[in-house]
């Protein structure tokens, strides 16, 4: 099922490419037929057996295994080495399959008027969209790795050649922060590989035989000691690199990869510039599913792998995540240009991520993982709105706007929606996830002990200042008399009400973003389910 | 027998031969022909270590592998100088400094 | 039940969004019948209950050991607050009607005020703070859409986000309480607070004061209790049926019920903050209200002080007088809002020559608009606080606690506190006095609009009246010159009434201080038939500013912000990036940071950041000349370098790795 779901698009890729280049718009159709596809397979095919196994076995594992042997290797003395075709989703990680398979919807559909190239642009946002999947399905590290590479590959395309104005540096920029990421990341892999054995496999082989499968790596027993470990190796709990315990020095290395992916405070830099020049799809993409990719990988692996070292670290992810929170917002505030605006508050929505996480609390992290779905469903509802005042005049400084509302006064209610949604309104699923988050980063320290309570009262301020930047941007640009400001005047004609396409862009969203927020049990149900 | 150190030492000098050849020599036809010397003296390693391994024979795979590879291999780089050589009608190598300006 | 008269106004909300516009009151009626149809509803549920509250939870969120829960709990002061919300609803909803008439935006207008009339039932319907937070918001959020109605115009905008805002922070401070409520009583049930017990295990014991103080917080924030009351007046740029609804009888009220249902779990201490807070912002709001020039805003200014005066009951333990006057308040307020909008709009129907809102350009409207007069009077003289009237009965009660507290703290910093209530009564009644008597005493200043004024149509005096009969004594009370013994305080009774010996006093001193207030006010205006240019005496500057509370938060706090966030953004670009682009510059060599570092040098003094970028780009510059040699252009030389660099990594390999 999980196999299929990931590489569904492949076929229709190899049809988009026997086609001839300019076929009518048939690219588009393709593409939606796909994205499409692979929703309903999530929502009727996924869902129904995650829960139908969740029903009538062990809660307590992964779903939809699939593992099949892969590359297997004898190297000698040394041992073996295996690599497993191995997939599997608990809930935590249906959640975001969920989250990307509806984005990527909505990205296909506000990529309708593509017109430079359909060809290659809706093929490189289906691998896009199949690694998306892959990374949140995979269970064998290796895999996992290759995924996560793979994204890095259409979206340094899509960036650089149907970006804005500054394109190429964007993309570059985008490319080399995340690549650097990427090689702590091989680092610590190959480590771990060298660390950890499988147990059945060494069984059947008579000799060690060394995995790359994470179950097996973060197999623990009830005191903390690992199953599989290689005794004396580097990443065993006793294992240094430079005279330091390799498992925290491996855990920061992590942690920095999937902090340049969250972004967090101070390697967020790329975040910005890549949100201003990539076209809104992919900028709906990046903010949507991308940025989850990070807080999900700090989970899953440097939480899984390495549980010890989280609890020795949190106090730094915490403050990690706080000045995220305070630093993006009032950065945000003093942005002029919209999207960046927007991409600045996403820093300060991801900080609230790794609050949750830092807490250490099952709520806190609850609340994480419900963060990331309301964030990807928000900053994507934030970067359509967007999309639309540029696809209009293709402008996006807030000052040249003045008065919108009583010109364009549908779009303002749905973008009335999107800012009160992001800045935690009640009522919209946002304020749910941060209300869990507070709650875990509150209550941590009469607990799990993981953040001081400072931490959640300074970061309340992040609430107050998100609120700060909407109201004084909606005001800018909404409030006040249309014909106040030249700019936008001379623009009368072109700003008309949304079509019907962006309507069944921002409807949804809208409905979707609500529903959650009334019935955030909908979602937090599933997280807790597996694993 | 001989032991495998002398197999090993004439490697070595067909590689110090072919690595001067390549670095000294203008003309291009004669560094190819030393890139193909250097070949020649890996391969030698590599039939030489067999000697240690005689189940498998790993080493002499890789000997026929090179083999081949160095077919494939001054295939391309002949068209190439021949190519070159339509360009510039030379086949000096200090001919070809486009990479200078 | 509950459920029902909770949705309805929600209910309405799509029904209007859906067919609103179809209709030439864009949907106002259908509103009204609604609201109507919520009066009956919620009326019939008041007499259903009995002892027993009606309560009923279901879990809305379970995480871990964690169950959050969404119900409702109706009580008798639940169940009257849902008749009070109905009721005053739909009378400012018939006012509006009239008033609003043709506006180009109606259908928002009603969808919005539907939203709110929703989310103050669920305030008072919810059984769990964490539910009346969700409300305590979203009635924020339609307060925000109605203060900013008018939002082509730039005072109502900014007035709007400054409400959202100053109401955000109270509002952070509300839920930080309730997060410390839940460690402390394990329980965020407002019916179980009562009887829960604080266990130190989870937070240490300065806690349970830090909760109340942080609960409080957020009745600061709703209910424009000082510091956070700036938001208050500036909100009157809303609608002035709004302004009556929202800003005088419903949503500010909503920070002294949630105070009066949380008090249980407040130190004595907390109390006395309370106490404090209220009294101060009670007198300082009722200075301010002598000077002000604005009919609403005078008005706003009395609400606050009003409010102090709630929350000093409270704080002083007269949580039924407190309560009761939040009712009586609600009614003659609301009515002194709408007669207040009721004048405007009948002079601006006069003429665009002055503005309709300024007192000064008022004067006489005594003929010309009679009967609006005679609706106006009794909410105005309940304000002043005079017998027979339905304030005096409430405010009295207040006073009547604030002196036994007193009495019983003893100290003579305890008695500041009914002092300055009493001279907030003196001052309560010059303002009311002074804006009878620029209103409707005296002659009209504004020429223009002479023989121009008619009187206010009856769907907008039928509302007032109805209002103004609600502030005479004789609804709360039998007997008009004690409120202890009235219905309402044996209806909601909390606890048994202690019968003090001070009241005799306590109300004689109040009803004559009001007296001369109004006479005080009298002399002064009666004659008031010019131009009034205002001396600008220190004083009278402070208080029209109120104290420069806005101008002191300019510069403590949103300045500030301001400024730092234009630093962090010039932080972000370029040391944050700069590092980032700095390397990048240094690996390409082609361009010096020099254009961009030249404007840093220019706005800050940053001389050292200068120089070790500027040397880090210069020994980077100088070490790209000495190599560029290397790049010869010629093939060979490429590969010997290679060569060379790798028979020297093989050298390091072999000296220092030991064989395997």
């Amino acid at each position: 099922m999980l196999s299929f779901l990931i590489f569904l698009p492949i076929p229709i890729m190899l049809v988009m490419a026997l086609l001839p280049g300019k076929a009518n718009g048939l690219h588009r159709w393709l593409a939606l037929g796909a994205v499409v596809g692979q929703l309903m397979l999530v929502l009727g095919g996924v869902m129904l057996s995650f829960w139908t196994e969740s029903l009538f076995s062990d809660p307590n594992h992964f779903f939809l295994v699939e593992k099949y042997d892969w590359i297997q290797a004898d190297m000698g003395s040394f041992g073996r080495l295996h690599i497993d075709y191995h997939l599997g989703i608990d809930g935590m990680a249906l959640v975001l399959v969920l989250l990307t398979a509806l984005v990527n919807v909505f990205a296909v559909i506000s990529s309708w008027n593509i017109k430079q190239n359909p060809r290659a642009y809706f093929m490189l946002f289906l691998l896009l969209d199949l690694s998306l999947f892959g990374v949140f399905c995979a269970l064998d590290f290796f895999l996992f790795y290759l995924f996560f590479e793979l994204m890095l590959l259409p979206m340094f395309f899509l960036i650089g050649l149907w970006g804005g104005a500054r394109r190429e540096y964007a993309a570059i920029k985008f490319f080399i922060y995340t690549l650097l990421g990427s090689v702590f990341m091989l680092l610590v892999m190959i480590g771990l590989s060298l660390s950890f054995l499988d147990p059945v496999a060494s069984e059947a082989f008579g000799k060690s035989v060394h995995t790359f499968n994470m179950r097996h790596m973060w197999e623990m027993t009830e005191n903390g000691i690992l199953v599989n470990v290689v005794s004396g190796s580097v990443f065993s709990m006793e294992g240094t690199v430079l005279g330091q315990n390799g498992r925290m020095v491996a855990f920061v290395l992590l942690f920095i990869a999937f902090a340049i992916k969250i972004p967090a405070v101070p390697v967020h830099t790329w975040l910005p510039d890549a949100h201003v020049e990539a076209p809104t799809p992919i900028s709906v993409v990046l903010a949507g599913v991308l940025l989850k990719v990070g807080g999900y990988g700090l989970i899953r692996i440097c939480y899984g792998i390495f549980p010890e070292a989280m609890v020795h670290f949190s106090w730094w992810i915490g403050l990690v995540g706080l000045v995220s929170v305070i630093y993006g917002a009032l950065v945000a505030m003093a942005q002029t240009d919209l999207k960046a605006l927007v991409a600045y508050s996403s820093v300060s929505h991801m900080g609230y991520v790794l609050l949750g996480i830092a807490s250490l609390e099952v709520i806190g992290i609850h609340g994480a993982i419900f963060q990331l779905f309301t964030h990807g469903l928000i900053s994507s509802m934030l970067f359509l709105i967007v999309g639309v005042l540029y696809d209009r005049v293709h402008d996006r400084q807030i000052a040249n706007f003045r008065g919108l509302w009583s010109k364009m006064p549908r779009y303002s209610f749905f973008v009335l929606i999107a800012f009160f949604a992001s800045l935690g309104l009640p009522g919209f699923c946002a304020f749910v996830s941060e209300l869990m988050v507070f709650m875990g980063a509150f209550t941590s320290e009469s607990y799990s002990g993981g953040i001081p309570r400072w931490m959640a009262m300074a970061a309340t301020l992040g609430i107050l200042l998100g609120a700060v930047y909407y109201l004084r941007t909606y005001r800018r640009m909404f409030f006040g008399r249309f014909d106040e400001l030249e700019v936008s005047a001379s623009w009368s004609e072109k700003l008309t009400d949304l079509n019907t396409r962006e309507y069944l862009l921002l409807v949804p969203l809208a409905i979707l973003i609500v529903l959650f927020g009334l019935f955030p049990s909908l979602i937090v149900d599933l997280i807790g389910v597996g694993r | 027998m001989i032991p495998t150190s002398f197999f090993l030492m004439a490697g070595a000098v067909l590689m110090a031969i072919g690595c001067f050849l390549v670095l000294s020599r203008k003309n291009l036809i004669m560094a190819l022909m030393g890139i193909e010397l250097m070949l020649n003296a890996s391969n030698l390693n590599f039939v030489a270590f067999t000697r240690n391994d005689q189940a498998d024979l790993d080493g002499q795979m890789a000997g026929l592998f090179i083999m081949v590879l160095a077919a494939a291999e001054i295939t391309v780089a002949l068209a190439i100088v021949l190519a070159l050589y339509r360009k510039y009608q030379s086949v000096e190598l200090d001919d070809f400094d486009q990479l200078k300006h | 039940m509950p459920l029902i008269i909770g949705l309805l106004p929600f209910l309405l909300l799509g029904v209007i969004a859906v067919v609103g516009k179809n209709f030439a009151d864009k949907g106002g009626k259908l509103a009204i019948g609604g609201l109507a149809l919520g009066v009956m509803l919620s009326s019939y549920q008041f007499t259903l209950l009995g002892e027993q509250a009606l309560i009923w939870e279901t879990s809305w969120l379970e995480v871990g050991e964690i169950n959050l829960t969404v119900g409702w709990q109706v009580d008798t002061l639940t169940g009257l607050m849902c008749v009070l919300i109905y009721g005053i609803s739909l009378l400012v909803f018939v006012f509006s009607l009239a008033y609003m008439k043709g506006d180009p935006y109606l259908v928002r207008y009603w969808m919005y005020l539907c939203l709110f009339v929703g989310a103050m039932l669920g305030i008072v319907l919810s059984n769990n703070l964490l539910q009346v937070f969700v409300f305590w918001e979203l009635v924020g959020f339609s307060s925000y859409l109605l203060i900013g109605f008018w939002f082509e115009k730039d005072a109502p905008a900014r007035a709007s986000q400054q409400a959202f805002l100053v109401n955000r922070v109270g509002d952070i401070g509300f839920l930080l309480g309730i997060f410390a409520t839940w460690l402390l009583f394990g329980e965020l049930n407002i019916s179980e607070l009562g009887s829960a017990k604080a266990s130190f295990d989870r937070m240490s014991e300065a806690w349970l004061p830090a909760c109340g103080v942080l609960l409080f917080l957020g009745c600061i924030g709703k209910s424009a209790q000082f510091p956070l009351q700036l938001w208050l007046p500036d909100a009157m740029e809303g609608p002035t049926p709004v302004s009556s609804l929202i800003h005088a009888a419903t949503m500010v009220a909503a920070g002294v019920y949630l105070l009066a249902r949380i008090s249980v779990i407040m130190t004595t201490e907390v109390l006395t903050v309370v106490a404090v807070v209220g009294t101060l912002t009670a007198f300082m709001a009722a200075i301010a209200a002598t000077v002000q020039w604005d009919i609403k805003r005078v008005l706003a200014y009395s609400t606050i002080s009003q409010l102090g005066y709630m929350v000093m009951g409270i704080g002083v333990g007269a949580y039924e007088m407190a309560l009761f006057h939040l009712f009586t308040h609600a009614f003659f307020k609301c009515a002194l809002f709408l007669a207040a909008g009721a004048v405007i709009h009948q002079l601006h129907a006069a003429g665009h020559e002055a503005d309709p809102q300024d007192l000064r350009n008022m004067g006489g409207l005594r003929q010309s608009m009679s009967r609006t007069f005679a609706c106006y009077l009794p909410p105005a003289l309940a304000l002043a606080g005079l017998p027979l009237l339905s304030g005096f009965l409430s405010k009295d009660g207040i006073l009547l606690g604030a002196v036994d507290w007193a009495e019983a703290n003893g100290g003579m910093l305890a008695w500041l506190v009914p002092m300055a209530g009493f001279i907030t009564a003196g001052l309560t009644a010059y303002y009311v006095g002074r804006h009878a008597w620029l209103i409707f005493g005296g002659k009209l200043r504004t020429p223009a609009w002479a023989g121009k004024i008619s009187d206010a149509p009856i769907i907008m005096l039928g509302p007032i009246f109805i209002l103004a009969v609600f502030s005479l004594w004789l609804p709360w009370s039998w007997n008009p010159l004690d409120g202890s013994s009235g219905w309402f305080i044996e209806l909601i009774g909390l606890s048994e009434p202690a019968h003090s010996d001070n009241h005799w006093w306590v109300g004689g001193v109040s009803v004559l201080l009001s007296l001369g207030g109004i006479a005080w006010a009298s002399l002064r205006f009666r004659q008031a038939a010019q131009k009034f240019d205002a001396p600008q005496n220190g004083f009278r500057q402070l208080a029209f500013t109120h104290f420069f509370q806005k101008e002191m938060y300019q510069y403590a706090f949103v300045k500030p912000v301001l400024w730092v966030k234009e630093i962090l953004a010039w932080f972000d670009r370029r040391i944050v990036d700069g590092v980032v682009n700095g390397i990048a510059f240094i690996t390409v060599n082609k361009h010096w940071p020099y254009s961009s570092l030249s404007l840093v040098a220019a706005r800050f003094d940053a001389v050292v950041i200068d120089g070790v970028v500027n040397g880090i780009a210069k020994s980077a510059a100088s070490m790209g000349r000495r190599l560029r040699h290397m790049q010869s252009g010629y093939l060979q030389a490429y590969l010997g370098i290679a060569i060379f660099v790798l028979l020297i990594i093989m050298l390091i390999f072999n000296l220092f790795l030991p064989n395997p």
